[in-house]
């Protein structure tokens, strides 16, 4: 691959990128902290309903409507998972951050097509809480 | 349009997603807020929760360095718009591993990539590819030391391979979904004039 940017360039890109990111990820852990501080543990697992039904379900929701760096996504579903929230909640969660855009949906559409767009993201949503349930299947085989 | 005119787009495009409000402060500035209630009601528990963010900030600084490092690699060898010569009509095979690994290695905002996959909707990648490179791009390789930092190494690998395998399968739910015709395995690729 040719070399598209100076080193520097890079950096700066680097930078704002992280500029952009930094506040929202220092605002999450903050809440984080405050919450597992003022609530104990198992109370915002049992909010969480976890792996008992709905869990990946609600984990999907809060990714898919979610707007952030990915960074983010990872610091708050590792904080998650460290006060007992079940692995399948996580994972939806995770994935849906990345993969369904609710926020970015109109953009989305004016670029690549309404029914694209909506099937696509109807599509995603259903494979974050698949893969939810396949990787704590898996992980339940393997570890 | 040409490349040229692509790149004026894509760098509109960022400018545009950047000149909005600064929600993450003002995120910040809520939760800062939130502190200092806690402080003033209970301050020991402010004491114990800011001493408990403090300890999660040093925790996950080592991870946060070596995904700044691998960011700005990302941004010195990684050309999206080197994508657009081997997406185009009748690509076959090899346009659905070229949508797949451009979405893995495909960084920053999304924005600029609707305005890119736009343009190479134009010129003829179909909507499975397109959906197969956005959905691949969950998979982060800058963010992969934090992951495995929080969640092991078992955990990410399991993951990606999921996560690859299911951007394969939501392609192929589009390719039905809008009917297409099998792109065959020849590959004559719309190259631009270099």
């Amino acid at each position: 691959m040719r070399m598209r940017i100076t080193v520097g360039q890079a950096f700066n890109k680097t930078v704002r990128t992280f500029g952009q990111a930094f506040p929202t990820l220092l605002a999450v852990l903050g809440l984080v902290s405050l919450v597992t501080t003022i609530g104990p543990p198992q109370m915002i697992t049992d909010a969480l309903t976890i792996e008992r039904g709905i869990g990946p379900l609600v984990g999907a929701v809060l990714g898919s409507v979610a707007a952030g760096h990915p960074l983010t996504s990872y610091v708050l579903a590792g904080e998650l998972q460290s006060v007992g929230v079940g692995l399948a909640t996580i994972v939806a969660f995770l994935v849906s951050w990345i993969s369904v855009g609710v926020v970015q949906l109109p953009a989305e559409m004016a670029s690549l097509g309404t029914k694209f767009a909506i099937c696509r993201n109807i599509i995603c949503f259903v494979s974050s809480i698949v893969i939810g349930y396949l990787m704590a299947w898996t992980l339940g085989i393997l570890m | 349009m040409d490349a040229r005119d692509l790149d004026v787009m894509i760098d509109a495009s960022s400018q545009k997603f950047r000149s909005g409000w600064p929600w993450g402060w003002l995120f910040f500035a809520f939760v800062f807020v939130l502190y200092l209630l806690l402080l003033s009601l209970k301050p020991e528990a402010a004491g114990k929760a800011l001493s408990s963010y403090i300890t999660l900030v040093v925790k996950i600084l080592p991870a946060i360095s070596i995904v700044f490092i691998l960011l700005v690699l990302f941004h010195v060898f990684v050309d999206p718009k080197q994508v657009s010569h081997y997406v185009g009509k009748k690509s076959g095979l090899m346009g659905w591993m070229v949508a797949l690994i451009a979405g893995i290695i495909s960084i920053g905002p999304i924005y600029p990539w609707y305005v890119l996959l736009a343009e190479l909707k134009q010129k003829g990648m179909s909507p499975s590819l397109i959906a197969v490179l956005l959905y691949s791009r969950a998979v982060k390789p800058p963010l992969i030391p934090l992951m495995i930092h929080y969640f092991g190494f078992v955990f990410t690998s399991v993951l990606m391979v999921y996560i690859v395998a299911l951007a394969v399968l939501n392609g192929i739910a589009i390719k039905y979904l809008f009917r297409e015709p099998d792109s065959g395995s020849d590959c004559h690729f719309d190259l631009p004039a270099r």
